[in-house]
C-alpha cells in the first residue's frame, strides 16, 4: 500500500510536467508563417520540459545514491544505468538544441525578409521534420530507461507540412 | 515506510515541484494564437548553455560517484 501511495505521488508529478505538451491548441489551421511559430514554440515547450525533466531525474537518481541501506552493488548497478542515460540522451538533446536554434534563427530572419520566404519555409519544414523525429527518440529514450511514463509526452507536429 | 523512502521522495518532490508553475505559465501563453504572433526570438530559443551546464553538473557528480565506488 506505501509503495502504492509512492508510486502515485511520482506519476503525479510527471503527469504535471507533461502538461505543457499535451496543449494541442497549437497546431491548428492557419498561414504557413503562423503554422511554423506554433511548430516551433510547441517544440520548444516540448525540449524545455523534457530537459527540465531529465536534469530533474539525473539530480534525484544521484542524491538517491546517497541513501540508507542501500548496498554498494545497488549503488554501483543505478550509477551505470544514469551513466548509460546520460550517455544515450545527451547527443540527442544537443542535436534538438541547435536544430531548433537554427531553425528559429531562420524562421525570424524569413519573418523580417532577411531571407527568401518560400526558400526559408521549405528548409525550416525541413529542420521540423527532423526536429519531430530527434523528438521522437528523445521520448523513446528516456521513456526505455523509466525517466517519462509511456506516452505521457506527445511530440506535437503536423509533419513539417506547408 | 523506510527513512530511504522518506529520502526519496523529498527528493523527487523538490526536484519536480519547480514545473508545476512553469507549465501553468507555458499553457497559458500556447493557447492563445494571438500572444502567439507577439512572441520575439528569444522566447522561442531554447538555451544551449543552460543545458550544457546542467549536463557538466551531471557528469561532474557522476565522475564523483564512480571515484567514491571504485568503479572504473
Amino acid at each position: 500500500m506505501r509503495r502504492y501511495k509512492l508510486l502515485v505521488i511520482v506519476a503525479a508529478f510527471f503527469c504535471m510536467a507533461a502538461m505543457p505538451v499535451r496543449c494541442q491548441n497549437c497546431v491548428t489551421q492557419g498561414n504557413a508563417t503562423t503554422r511554423i511559430r506554433q511548430e516551433l514554440y510547441a517544440q520548444k515547450l516540448l525540449v524545455d520540459s523534457l530537459e527540465k525533466v531529465y536534469v530533474n531525474y539525473c539530480n534525484s537518481v544521484l542524491g538517491g545514491l546517497n541513501a540508507l541501506g542501500k548496498t554498494e552493488e545497488q549503488k554501483k548497478a543505478e550509477l551505470a544505468k544514469l551513466i548509460a542515460l546520460v550517455d544515450r540522451v545527451d547527443p540527442i538533446m544537443r542535436r534538438i538544441i541547435t536544430t531548433h536554434n537554427a531553425a528559429t534563427t531562420l524562421m525570424f530572419a524569413a519573418e523580417q525578409g532577411l531571407v527568401d520566404k518560400s526558400q526559408g519555409t521549405v528548409q525550416i519544414n525541413a529542420y521540423i521534420v527532423l526536429l519531430v523525429q530527434l523528438s521522437k527518440d528523445l521520448v523513446a529514450a528516456l521513456e526505455e530507461y523509466g525517466v517519462i511514463a509511456p506516452n505521457a509526452f506527445v511530440v506535437p507536429t503536423t509533419g513539417g507540412t506547408p | 515506510m523506510t527513512p530511504a523512502m522518506i529520502q526519496l521522495i523529498i527528493t523527487l518532490v523538490s526536484a519536480l515541484a519547480p514545473l508545476v508553475p512553469e507549465a501553468i505559465v507555458a499553457i497559458s501563453k500556447i493557447s492563445s494564437p494571438e500572444e502567439l504572433e507577439k512572441l520575439l526570438p528569444a522566447d522561442f530559443r531554447v538555451s544551449l548553455e543552460d543545458y550544457e551546464k546542467a549536463n557538466e553538473t551531471i557528469r561532474a557528480a557522476i565522475a564523483k560517484k564512480k571515484a567514491e565506488l571504485g568503479m572504473p
